[in-house]
């Protein structure tokens, strides 16, 4: 917990560094572009160390909202529900994509943006593959 | 598959909340249990028989095969 607390302190600071250095610091030298990235991922992790930081204060005050998040999260009917629902997700996904390429080729869509929504289609399966691979060798 | 959890805490005199803290799970899934909804894993369910201080086959009635994916 307490390793935890120094990780999002560090990119707090972190964040507020890359806000300032995208807004101020960087102004004029660079592309507007470059500073606007800046300042997106000074903002994310300012947002998201805040929020963690906010949780482990409200955790170690109250012991038992700890151990009832970590039972939740190891909870194995909820992670069965969890995995159960990434893989309709999944089919559901690949098929819009298969959906998507065929729609965009009626629409007569520039070639390359078709190769790209059928690649990511493809790149879906190749993962698919890879990981059912990984996991029949190990069970 | 059915189950007689339902049964053998409230002959503990446990709530599902309290199980649920014993089992390290869920009160969803200890009420799933008892419903029939849910077959839990190997693991959990020796754990159910440990603390009932029972087997697992006194506790879940196999029925053959049930198409149920859970």
């Amino acid at each position: 917990m307490k390793h935890k607390q120094e990780v999002y302190i560090a990119l707090l600071v972190s964040g507020i560094a890359l806000v300032y250095v995208g807004g101020f610091a960087l102004e004029g030298i660079v592309s507007r572009a470059l500073s606007g990235i800046c300042i997106g991922i000074g903002s994310g992790l300012f947002g998201m160390s805040i929020a963690n930081l906010v949780t482990i204060r409200i955790m170690k005050k109250h012991p038992e909202i700890e151990r009832k998040i970590k039972i939740d999260a190891k909870d194995e009917r909820t992670l069965r529900i969890n995995n159960m629902a990434r893989a309709k997700a999944f089919a559901i996904t690949q098929i819009l994509y298969a959906v998507l390429v065929i729609v965009l080729a009626l629409m007569g869509e520039n070639l390359l943006i078709i190769l790209l929504v059928w690649g990511v289609f493809m790149l879906g399966w190749v993962f698919y593959f890879v990981y059912f691979a990984k996991y029949a060798k190990e069970m | 598959m059915k189950n007689r959890i339902e049964e053998l805490r409230k002959g503990m005199g446990l709530t599902q909340e309290e199980l649920a803290n014993w089992l390290e799970v869920s009160r969803q899934t200890v009420g799933s249990l008892e419903n029939g909804r849910y077959n839990p894993s190997i693991l959990l369910a020796f754990r159910i028989a440990r603390l009932f201080e029972t087997t697992i086959e006194d506790i879940f009635i196999y029925e053959g095969d049930e198409s149920s994916e859970t």
